[in-house]
């Protein structure tokens, strides 16, 4: 397991921390967004967008480093998440959304 | 955001070694992303500088200082006592004018009627003179105390005026300072921040990763943030 923790995502509106986790899930390295922080202060659809946006970003990088696999949990992401291809991580475990990787 | 952590500590032994790989192309990428030396300084969109440079103008428009500056000079000589009573420019011409006017209508009386340069001459043009100028004078004088506490309340207005141009310049100049800053500023070293995390990542070696972590659980601090968080 290994924890990373991305510089601030600055862009107009947004100030945001994110850590990284990377661990190994038998045998398939996951990207876990292990923690949020910061701020967005943008309206609804702009900041659907922008969190997409920068979710987007993570899961080329994670899946060029050759993670199978995308993870966040915490609140329920599913709403702005599915349409990027989210699919809850497991029943009865709380909010947590997965997604396959395409290069992983 | 909680206020407090607490700090856990948690120990993995070595897993598979191509994670160690992947951690390093993860980080990688991310300093791509986030590459050492790029900017996330912003630069002021056109609509700011246009709106800068409007006010730069404006603040620059000489007729305006110009005007202020007559205008406080004059209403400071006024309000100082300066143009007022006979010391008005303006009434001191209608005053001569009228002493001629009188003068000539006097002596002229008297010159034809053979009494010119006589003691009643002189009573007569005393007495005219008198008449049209004591009416006339308390006028003034009376008008003059108007005038002069006008000036006086005006002052402090036109001072202020007179600190717009300068007070516009400093307000822009410091947003133009705060962006050179923010662009000065504006390139961080990620991929050394991300090096030095990848160097106590404890994964494959097999050594102790420390990680605080908030008290409360993340969703509950996300949802306590509103809309701000993602």
């Amino acid at each position: 397991m290994a924890i990373l923790s991305l510089p601030p995502i600055i862009r107009a509106g947004v100030r945001v921390n994110i850590t990284l986790e990377a661990y190994d899930d038998n045998g398939q390295h996951v990207c876990l967004i292990h923690t949020l922080s910061g701020r967005i202060e943008l309206g609804p659809k702009a900041w659907v967008e922008a969190v997409r946006d920068e979710v987007r970003k993570l899961e080329r990088i994670a899946g060029r480093a050759g993670c199978a696999e995308m993870r966040i949990e915490g609140r329920n992401w599913t709403r702005v998440l599915a349409p990027l291809g989210y699919v809850p991580w497991a029943e009865g475990e709380g909010f947590g959304l997965r997604k396959a990787l395409a290069h992983g | 955001m909680g206020s407090s952590t607490n700090k856990t500590t948690s120990t993995s032994g070595p897993s598979n070694p191509d994670l160690n790989a992947t951690v390093s192309k993860l980080a990688k990428g991310l300093g791509s992303e986030y590459r050492q030396g790029k900017s996330l300084y912003q630069a002021p969109g056109a609509n700011t500088q246009a709106g800068w440079a409007a006010q730069l103008g404006a603040a620059n428009n000489q007729d305006f200082t110009g005007g202020i500056a007559g205008a406080i000079g004059s209403y400071g000589n006024r309000a100082a006592g300066g143009e007022l009573g006979i010391n008005d420019p303006l009434y001191a011409a209608q005053r001569e004018r009228l002493n001629n006017d009188v003068s000539k209508s006097v002596m002229g009386s008297f010159n034809n009627s053979g009494l010119f340069g006589s003691d009643s001459n002189i009573k007569g043009l005393t007495e005219a003179l008198a008449g049209a100028q004591g009416g006339l004078d308390l006028q003034q004088r009376t008008e003059s105390y108007g005038r002069q506490s006008e000036a006086a309340n005006l002052l402090p207005q036109l001072f202020s005026a007179g600190q717009l141009p300068g007070s516009i310049q400093g307000s822009v100049g410091a947003s133009q300072d705060a962006a050179a800053n923010a662009q000065a500023n504006g390139p961080t070293d990620y991929l050394a921040k991300l090096t030095g995390i990848l160097n106590g990542t404890a994964s494959a070696s097999g050594t102790t990763t420390t990680t605080s972590t908030p008290t409360t659980p993340l969703w509950q601090q996300i949802l306590g943030l509103g809309v701000s968080i993602l």
